[in-house]
C-alpha cells in the first residue's frame, strides 16, 4: 500500500467515524438521560431508574398523542400508497403526455419548504371552510408523504423486467391480474420502502402539523416539543427513546418481510 | 396437448413510430401447422411484426386474421397465443409448476385438471422432476424449456418465438433447435419465429421471410431462398455470395451473356433477356479452384491470384483477387482422403463454375 492510499483510507475512516458519532451520539445521550434518576434533565445522567418509563406510559396525554400519530401515519401511508402507486406505474409504464412535468409536480413537496406548504394548506383550508382538523392533517400528510412512494416505486418499476408483464399478458392475464400477480411481487421491496418512508415522515412531521393541529388532535412531535419547552424532566428523553425503539422495530420487521436492504440499494 | 392448427393471415400490417416506418404493409399467408421464420438484420421490423401479431404493439394499419376471422382488435390476453422470449421471461417468484400453471389459472381451469396438464407439458419438455424448483435454480436451456411448457400448456392457436435461443451457447442452441423443430412438428402448431441467425432460420423454418427496412424482401422455403435469392440483399444476407456487375450482351444458346470488366464473361440461363446492366450472384461453394493449365477460352472461368487459403476442417476457404481487383471467394470441400490441395498464396489459379450457378438478382 502506498502513502497516498493510506492517506485516503485514513480520511475515509475518519469521515465515517465522525458521521457515526454525529448520528449516534445524540441518540445515545437521549437514551442515557431516559433512565436518569434526577428531577430535571442533566448530563451526565445520575443513577438508574425505569420510573420515567412508567410515568410516561401512564400519561394520558402521551397515550393520546401516540395513538393519534399512529392513526395519522397509518392512514397517511395508506393514502400515499393508494395515490402514489398508480401514479408511479402510469409515469413509468405509459407515455403520459407531459409526464416529466407531472413527475416534477408530484415530487415537488420534497423540495418545497415544508413550513411554507403547511402555511399554504392552513390558508387554503380556512378559505374553503374545511373545519375538520384530523381530515385536514391527513390530507396534508398524504401530500408530503406520497412523493416518497412515487420515488421508490418508480425506481423499482424501472428495474423490473417488462417482458415478464408481456409474458403474463400473452398467457391470458388482464392488466389488473398482471399487475397483482407479476408486477407487484417484483416491486414489493420498493413499495415497502416507500411505505416505510411515508410512515416515518408522517410520524415525526412537525412543520406541517404545527399549522394544522389543535389541542384535541395532538401529534407526537408537538407533544414532545411542548414537553421539552415546559417542564424539562427526563420523561422527554423517555418518550424519544420509546420512539427510537419503535422505528428500529418497524425497520427490522419490514426487512424480514420484503428485504428492505435490496429496495434501498444497500 | 391438442392444438388445433390455425391458419394465420397478415394483410398490409403496418407500424409507424411518428414519421419512421417500422413495418411497411407486410402481407403473408401462414398455413396451419407451418413454421415461418422472420429473418433480417436488426431494425428490419421483424420483431415489431411479431409483437403486432401478439398485440404487444398496436398496429398503425392492416389486419391480422386467424382462421379467416380478424383478431386485430382482440386484446392480447384474449388472443390465445403462446410466446417465447429471448430472456425466457419466467416469473422469478414462482416455481416451475406455478409458472406453467399460470396461463391455466388465468383461464379459470380447475386445479386438478390444470395440474395434470402441467405435468403433461413438463414431461413433453423433459423437465418432469423439476416442478418445485425456482427458475433461478435452472440452467438457461432448462429455463427456456419451462417457458416452452408454459406457452404450450394453454394449447394456443399459434406459437410466437422471439429470438428464443439467442441467449444460449452454440452447441446447446443447436440441440434445442432440433428439439424445438421435432416438438413443433409433432404438435402441428402454427409458429412464427423471429431471428437474426440465418442458421436457425434454415434449420427450423418451413418458410423464411427475409425482411429489410420494414418490407418483405423475399419469401420461400430455405432451399428456395438460399439457392434462388431474388435480390442482392438476400444473396448477401443469407449465406455468402460473390457479386458481378456487367452488361447484357445478347444470348448464347439457352443463356444470356453478360460481359463484366477484364474480359470476364458470364452466362445465365434465363428465358427473357433483360437489357442494360445486370447483377449476378454466385455462391462460393459453386466455384472450383485449380492450377492454371490453359488460358481460359470460355465464359464462367477466370484466372485469379490466390491471396489466402484458410483450412476450416471439412472445407477450405480460398480468398482470390480478380485481375480487376475485385475479390472472389471459393469454398471447396476436402475429399477426406487426407490430402489437402496445396496452393501457395500469390500464385495464379484458375477459378471456374457452372453456368447454372449464376443467379441474376435485383440490385436496389
Amino acid at each position: 500500500m502506498n502513502g497516498r492510499s493510506i492517506a485516503t483510507s485514513a480520511m475515509l475512516y475518519t469521515v465515517t467515524a465522525a458521521t457515526l458519532v454525529f448520528i449516534a451520539a445524540p441518540l445515545l445521550v437521549t437514551m442515557s438521560l431516559s433512565v436518569s434518576d434526577t428531577q430535571f434533565v442533566s448530563f451526565p445522567p445520575r443513577g438508574f431508574t425505569l420510573a420515567w418509563y412508567g410515568k410516561v406510559l401512564r400519561d394520558p396525554d402521551f397515550q393520546s398523542a401516540l395513538s393519534f400519530s399512529l392513526w395519522l401515519a397509518s392512514f397517511a401511508t395508506f393514502g400515499a400508497l393508494v395515490l402514489g402507486l398508480p401514479a408511479a406505474f402510469a409515469l413509468v409504464r405509459f407515455p403520459v403526455p407531459g409526464g416529466a412535468a407531472i413527475r416534477s409536480l408530484l415530487l415537488s413537496p420534497l423540495i418545497f419548504p415544508v413550513l411554507v406548504t403547511g402555511l399554504g394548506l392552513l390558508q387554503l383550508f380556512s378559505m374553503l371552510g374545511w373545519g375538520s382538523v384530523p381530515v385536514n392533517l391527513l390530507i396534508a400528510h398524504i401530500l408530503v408523504t406520497s412523493p416518497y412512494v412515487v420515488r421508490t416505486v418508480s425506481a423499482s418499476l424501472m428495474l423490473a423486467d417488462i417482458t415478464l408483464e408481456e409474458a403474463a399478458r400473452t398467457l391470458g392475464a388482464s392488466r389488473w391480474r398482471t399487475f397483482r400477480r407479476v408486477t407487484l411481487p417484483q416491486i414489493a421491496p420498493g413499495v415497502a420502502a416507500g411505505g416505510l418512508f411515508a410512515f416515518m415522515v408522517s410520524f415525526d412531521n412537525y412543520p406541517v402539523s404545527m399549522w394544522l393541529a389543535d389541542a384535541q388532535n395532538d401529534p407526537m412531535p408537538m407533544f414532545i416539543y411542548r414537553k421539552a419547552t415546559g417542564v424539562f424532566d427526563p420523561s422527554v428523553a423517555t418518550v424519544s427513546t420509546l420512539l427510537i425503539g419503535l422505528a428500529i422495530v418497524v425497520v427490522l420487521i419490514l426487512d424480514r418481510l420484503v428485504g428492505l436492504r435490496r429496495a434501498m440499494g444497500m | 396437448m391438442h392444438t388445433q392448427p390455425a391458419a394465420v393471415r397478415l394483410a398490409d400490417l403496418t407500424k409507424h413510430y411518428g414519421k419512421a416506418v417500422a413495418v411497411d404493409r407486410l402481407s403473408l399467408n401462414i398455413e396451419p401447422g407451418e413454421l415461418v421464420a422472420l429473418l433480417g438484420p436488426s431494425g428490419c421490423g421483424k420483431t415489431t411484426s411479431l409483437r403486432m401479431i401478439a398485440v404487444l404493439v398496436q398496429p398503425s394499419g392492416g389486419e391480422i386474421f386467424v382462421n379467416g376471422a380478424s383478431i386485430t382488435r382482440v386484446p392480447v390476453h384474449k388472443r390465445n397465443i403462446g410466446m417465447l422470449f429471448q430472456s425466457y421471461a419466467l416469473f422469478p417468484h414462482l416455481t416451475v409448476a406455478e409458472n406453467v400453471i399460470f396461463g391455466l389459472e388465468m383461464r379459470g381451469i380447475k386445479r386438478r385438471a390444470a395440474g395434470l396438464r402441467v405435468q403433461e407439458a413438463l414431461d413433453l419438455v423433459q423437465l418432469g422432476g423439476h416442478q418445485h424448483k425456482l427458475p433461478s435454480q435452472l440452467s438457461g436451456g432448462q429455463q427456456q424449456r419451462v417457458a416452452l411448457a408454459r406457452a404450450l400448456v394453454i394449447e394456443p392457436a399459434m406459437l410466437l418465438l422471439d429470438e428464443p435461443l439467442g441467449a444460449l451457447d452454440k452447441s446447446l442452441r443447436e440441440s434445442m433447435q432440433v428439439e424445438l423443430r421435432l416438438l413443433q412438428r409433432r404438435l402441428g402448431i402454427t409458429t412464427v419465429m423471429v431471428t437474426h441467425d440465418q442458421d436457425e432460420a434454415l434449420t427450423l423454418a418451413d418458410r423464411i421471410v427475409v425482411m429489410r427496412d420494414g418490407r418483405l424482401e423475399q419469401v420461400g422455403s430455405p432451399a428456395e431462398v438460399y439457392q434462388y435469392p431474388a435480390t442482392r440483399f438476400v444473396a448477401g444476407f443469407l449465406g455468402v455470395s460473390n457479386f458481378f456487375q456487367g452488361t447484357v450482351d445478347g444470348r448464347t444458346g439457352e443463356a444470356v451473356l453478360v460481359r463484366c470488366s477484364n474480359d470476364l464473361q458470364l452466362t445465365v440461363p434465363a428465358a427473357s433477356v433483360p437489357s442494360g446492366s445486370a447483377t449476378i450472384a454466385l455462391r462460393p461453394e459453386a466455384v472450383r479452384v485449380g492450377p492454371v493449365g490453359r488460358v481460359p477460352p470460355g465464359p464462367n472461368m477466370v484466372v485469379a491470384t490466390l491471396e489466402q487459403a484458410v483450412y476450416r476442417g471439412f472445407m477450405v476457404h480460398y480468398y482470390l483477387r480478380l485481375p480487376g481487383g475485385e475479390p472472389l471467394i471459393a469454398f471447396q470441400q476436402n475429399s477426406g482422403n487426407g490430402v489437402v490441395v496445396g496452393m501457395d498464396p500469390g500464385q495464379p489459379v484458375l477459378a471456374e463454375w457452372d453456368e447454372g450457378s449464376n443467379r441474376l438478382v435485383r440490385d436496389e
